[in-house]
């Protein structure tokens, strides 16, 4: 039950992009289409996942038996980079198509700030190694789930007559606001 | 499913019947602070190689679109079945109990889940060789723009 907790925690009501506000790059810049904000989701929460064991494994076995839990946000920031740059060389031999159309994303993945915000929290809130891989797995969800639900805004947005001076960044804004503001109506409906 | 516009971009080269673009940076790229870093390839250029059946000439704006939504499917086989694989190797280890005299448990589980992310990634190259064999180009330029007004449309 707690595992359920935590997983619905972090994909809804604790939603990194629209709860935390974390990863709005990725967010406004890959929701475009639906298709390519799926897409995304799935990367990022293929890094999450692994993000989340690695981290929690690097804390616990290194970081802490060693006394040097200062170096957490380098070592952090390090397992990402490398995971990522692992994922694009990956996705770059084997299918080429994919890389075409994410290939210019995946650095965004790098420079996203819920990932280390995911890796953070979990040892913020002493999750264990499962809890923290389901805690990785709920938040990539969520991300997925906020990016998709702004695709499929910004899909219709193409269709309807949007003021000029409201065209563009300053619909994506107001969009991104009104989504948020949905979002925090689950604040406080779990605490884990 | 129809075909969805990818982006907006220049020519910027022909390589045979196909056109290299790259893509102009929309509005949202603006504040974007990774933005520095979408150059994916190896000289710098941000941009897509497109099957050129309309016809663009170096230099003409046009608009890229995906030439079949083979997207969501590649994505699944890249990301979806690696990640089941590596869960499936976690939460098997987990459940049975299984443990290594002198290695935490939580390595173990680790290793489970590489285990299964290697065999389920093996299959998902399998996968992507065949569904890409006859896949030339994700990308095909739809329509071409001159001096801001359309010219040419693809038919068919």
């Amino acid at each position: 039950m707690k595992l359920f907790l935590i997983f619905i925690s972090a994909a809804i009501v604790n939603n990194f992009v629209l709860s935390y506000f974390l990863g709005i790059c990725p967010f406004v810049g890959v929701s475009k289409k639906v298709s390519s904000a799926v897409s995304m989701g799935m990367a990022v929460t293929f890094v999450m996942t692994i993000t989340a064991a690695v981290t929690w494994l690097i804390y616990h076995l290194i970081l802490v038996p060693f006394n040097v839990v200062i170096l957490e946000y380098v070592s952090f920031i390090l397992v990402i980079a490398s995971l990522v740059q692992l994922v694009e060389m990956f996705i770059r031999k084997i299918s080429k198509p994919l890389y075409d159309t994410l290939g210019i994303y995946l650095p965004l993945i790098t420079t996203n700030c819920a990932i280390l915000g995911l890796a953070l929290f979990a040892v913020l809130r002493e999750y264990g190694f499962i809890e923290s891989i389901v805690y990785g797995i709920g938040a990539g969800v969520g991300f997925t789930l906020a990016l998709v639900i702004m695709a499929g805004i910004r899909e219709e947005l193409e269709l309807a007559n949007v003021p000029k001076h409201f065209q563009g960044a300053g619909i994506t804004m107001i969009v991104a606001g009104s989504l948020a503001l949905a979002f925090m109506g689950f604040a406080g409906l779990i605490s884990i | 499913m129809s075909e969805e516009i990818l982006d907006e971009g220049i020519v910027k080269r022909i390589e045979g019947d196909k056109a290299f673009v790259t893509l102009m940076e929309n509005d949202t790229c603006e504040d974007c602070g990774a933005k520095i870093l979408c150059a994916p390839n190896e000289k710098g250029e941000r941009g897509v190689l497109a099957k050129n059946e309309a016809g663009a000439t170096t230099g003409q704006k046009v608009i890229v679109t995906e030439s079949r939504d083979l997207l969501l499917k590649l994505s699944l086989m890249q990301y979806g079945l690696p990640l089941l694989g590596f869960l499936l190797g976690i939460f098997a280890l987990y459940f049975s109990d299984i443990s290594v005299a002198g290695i935490a448990d939580e390595v173990v589980y680790f290793v489970g889940g590489l285990v299964g992310l290697a065999l389920t990634s093996a299959l998902s190259w399998k996968w992507a060789a065949l569904a890409s064999q006859n896949e030339d180009n994700y990308f095909e330029i739809s329509k071409i723009y001159s001096n801001g007004s359309k010219t040419h449309e693809k038919v068919g």
